[in-house]
């Protein structure tokens, strides 16, 4: 049996098991059936091992370079280093599918293994196997990486050449896969809740971790994402507004928006119906994105060749968005809340407001994205809706994000005092307006960079505050020192503190992104050997260029020095691919990246035309990244030290 | 999402502030940075309506047309599209893709009778292969073909 029919036939045997797992668990939760049910749940082991072999067969295809099977075919190459051809696996669209159907079988099976025996687990298992029924079949038929070549090629036509220049591409879209696959649990079990009609807390609380950790892979892939494009792209940015960066972020929106807003159920159960939405909408969005980004309707630097699996990613969306919008519908009158929210001003208040803005930011990116779509589909003018639309409308709701983060912390739940919250916002108030004097004094006059560094400091002053005061209470309750009050209150609540730590990454990031967007200088200039010119304050001498021939790509670098040291910008042309891929040269710095772009070499005359952009402090949305991850983390750690029975009335101030 | 209690005034005000001004600025900044794609002689029948707006003019470089000075970056070069043409004036490396004959997207403005552009975009097409001597290009096919270079 050859590598393109082992293939075809362990995806096909996945599918009749996922299948099988599908009808079982949906019987086995309809008819309350719980020998059904734990065949359904059974299932889970042979989907995921067939599927393990399809993408090891597809592995060993790569790895081999056997051309008989489509896929290597088309995306891989043997002279490829081996790193690039094992991630060529995702590297095109058919292989990334299948990567993405393997990780939701695991999933899968991880859910089956660990999730709690309840009512609610079996229609949470159809749920998913329902979903993976999709993707397995799109593997067996449209979106196959294994249909057979007649007469192989004697080599494969090579990976995409900005896909094999940097080794992010080995990470970034497996963390991407995670976070979306992540969000089937809590989707699923949103679904089941609808099912069930048990619409209490329950599965929030049970999916709570699931959510968290799909969340940080989101988050650690689209931060890797932009660090693709800074250091591959060579346009010194890191975001464009790229119909598939809008299609990564859109998840990123209503799951961090249902992170906030759960907490609110769980604590005063209201918002059920905010929270089954964002959640769907979390998910659908990925499907949503797919369909957007692999359909070619909108142009992309990602954008794979028009195939027919966009439609089928646009169909499985509408059937799924329908199914679910008909069983909330059906549930309508369980959906209601218990009661109301006592006071705008309060926690569940803030939440509220931080969905709100969370949903319009992910409304204003699908416009911004669809509406050339629409206008042309309408006037049949060719139209573009590029990066200034974005910011003009992104950079005032994410400054009101980043408000609302600031004085959340300050905020009870239920109501609000107006003196304790005086008390709070008092210090940070005066440390918001301090640094925002001193930042116009060192000559910042770009309002939103203003803002944003108030309302950093807000942030930081706030959390500092409200963690200073739960560690003077706990001291007058407990007695000891304050370093193990504050030990004690790390261990007893590592939710809090760790969304607190999350919270300084964000305050990071943005102060990152406001830097480097609005104090982004660019010069492009001409070089002849040996010459020296001052750039954006630095010294840089260009000697001469420089060539390297490797099997898979041809290098032509300028050889630079700058401040004295050697610097290499150069441009890769890869295989058969005739445009250059340009590799820039960056010095890194917290203060701020100088970032160097071989744009054009003459070999004739070795003289050279190169671009130089000084970016200030770009390098802190990377770090930014890292502090929100591992605060996300931290999150997850069960709490170790019982919560004191007494006094709880002090503690909740700064609860969850 | 039911506030019924009698503060609920509240919350509907404070819907109308966030939602309303989100729909201001997406409406306002959707009217000024819609960005329409054009061709010289589009330009030309509609030139109020594009003059003080930042387009994307798509049209082929003509030949024999391309003055790039090496040391100051300073390019000229005319896009037609077989009737009308206009001279365009850009400061910085054009891209390999960039050759007379070939279709190219400039983004920019119109100064005068001059097109000033910000941005060269030039369609990553396979496509391509060199005319031959004396042959007619096929103008409108390659516009149709450039209209969504990024």
């Amino acid at each position: 049996m050859n590598n393109s029919s082992l293939g075809e036939f362990s995806i096909l045997i996945a599918l009749v098991f996922c299948i099988w797992g599908f009808v079982n668990s949906a019987l086995g939760g309809s008819r309350r059936d719980s020998r059904l049910a734990e065949v359904g749940r059974r299932a889970a082991i042979p989907t995921f091992l067939f599927a393990t072999f399809a993408l090891i067969v597809l592995e060993v295809a790569l790895l081999t370079n056997d051309t008989s099977v489509n896929y290597v075919a088309n995306h891989s190459a043997s002279t490829s280093p081996l790193w690039v051809k094992i991630v060529s696996l995702w590297g095109a669209l058919a292989g990334s599918i299948l990567l993405w159907a393997w990780l939701l079988a695991g999933f899968l099976l991880l859910v089956s293994r660990i999730a709690k025996n309840d009512a609610l687990r079996p229609y949470a298992l159809a749920t998913m196997f329902a979903v993976l029924t999709f993707f397995l079949g799109v593997n067996a038929t449209v979106g196959s990486p294994f249909l057979e070549v007649p007469l192989p090629p004697l080599d494969g036509n090579g990976p995409n050449a900005l896909l094999q220049n940097h080794w992010m591409m080995a990470v970034h879209p497996v963390l991407m896969y995670i976070g979306f696959v992540g969000l089937s649990v809590p989707f699923a079990y949103a679904v089941a809740a609808m099912l069930t009609g048990r619409l209490g807390e329950t599965w929030l609380v049970q999916t709570r971790r699931w959510s968290i950790v799909a969340w940080a892979f989101l988050s650690a892939a689209i931060v890797a994402g932009g660090w693709w494009s800074y250091e591959v792209l060579g346009w010194g940015g890191y975001w464009a507004w790229d119909p598939v960066e809008n299609a990564s972020i859109l998840p990123w929106f209503f799951t961090t928006a249902y992170l906030h807003s759960l907490q609110i159920q769980e604590r005063r159960r209201i918002l059920k119906g905010w929270n089954l939405g964002l959640i769907v909408a979390a998910f659908s969005s990925t499907v949503f994105g797919t369909f957007l980004t692999r359909s070619g309707i909108v142009q992309s630097v990602h954008s794979f060749s028009k195939s027919p699996i966009g439609p089928v990613f646009l169909g499985f969306f509408a059937v799924m968005l329908g199914i679910t919008l008909y069983i909330a519908y059906k549930r309508l009158s369980l959906v209601r809340d218990d009661h109301s929210l006592d006071s705008p001003l309060s926690r569940e208040g803030a939440f509220l407001a931080g969905n709100l803005l969370f949903s319009s930011f992910a409304f204003t990116v699908v416009l911004g994205t669809m509406f050339p779509v629409f206008y042309e589909a309408f006037t049949n003018k060719t139209t573009s809706v590029g990066a200034p639309f974005f910011n003009q409308v992104g950079i005032p709701i994410g400054l009101a994000i980043l408000g609302l983060m600031a004085v959340g912390p300050a905020l009870t739940w239920r109501r609000l005092e107006g003196v304790a919250l005086r008390k709070t916002l008092t210090i940070p108030g005066i440390m918001a307006v301090l640094t925002s004097i001193t930042a116009f004094v060192l000559s910042i006059r770009d309002i939103n960079v203003l803002l944003t560094l108030a309302f950093s400091s807000l942030a930081i002053g706030v959390l500092f505050v409200v963690t200073g005061n739960a560690v003077h209470q706990r001291q007058q309750a407990e007695g000891g020192s304050s370093l193990k009050a504050l030990s004690d209150l790390l261990n007893a609540y590592p939710r809090r503190y760790g969304a607190y730590i999350t919270h300084l990454g964000v305050v990071v990031i943005a102060i990152g992104i406001a830097f480097s967007g609005a104090y982004k200088v660019e010069r492009e200039l001409a070089f002849r050997p040996g010459e020296m010119k001052t750039v954006l304050g630095h010294e840089v001498r260009y000697y001469n260029l420089v060539g390297e021939e490797r099997p898979e790509k041809t290098i032509q670098a300028a050889k630079l020095e700058v401040d004295g040291k050697e610097f290499y910008p150069a441009q890769n042309y890869y295989g058969t691919q005739r445009e250059a891929v340009s590799t820039p040269a960056i010095q890194y710095k917290v203060s701020g990246d100088f970032y160097m772009v071989l744009v054009n070499g003459d070999p004739k005359d070795q003289s050279v035309s190169l671009k130089f952009i000084s970016s200030p402090l770009v390098s802190w949305i990377w770090i930014g990244g890292l502090i929100v991850v591992i605060g996300a983390a931290l999150t997850l750690i069960p709490a170790i030290v019982s919560e004191p029975k007494t006094d709880s009335s002090n503690v909740a101030a700064a609860s969850d | 999402m039911n506030p019924r209690s009698n503060n609920s005034w509240k919350y509907i005000l404070g819907l109308v502030i966030i939602l309303g001004g989100v729909g201001f600025v997406l409406s306002s900044s959707l009217n000024t940075n819609l960005t329409f794609f054009i061709t010289p002689s589009e330009y030309l029948q509609d030139t109020a309506k594009y003059s003080d707006k930042t387009v994307r003019l798509g049209g082929v470089v003509q030949e024999n047309s391309v003055k790039y000075n090496k040391q100051t970056l300073e390019l000229r070069f005319v896009i037609t599209d077989g009737t009308s043409k206009f001279p365009v004036s850009f400061t910085g490396t054009p891209p390999d893709l960039f050759k007379p004959g070939r279709g190219v997207t400039v983004e920019g403005k119109f100064v005068g009778n001059t097109f000033q552009g910000s941005q060269l975009l030039v369609k990553h097409s396979e496509e391509y292969r060199a005319p031959k001597p004396g042959e007619v290009l096929d103008y409108a096919n390659i516009t149709d073909k450039i209209k969504d270079s990024r």
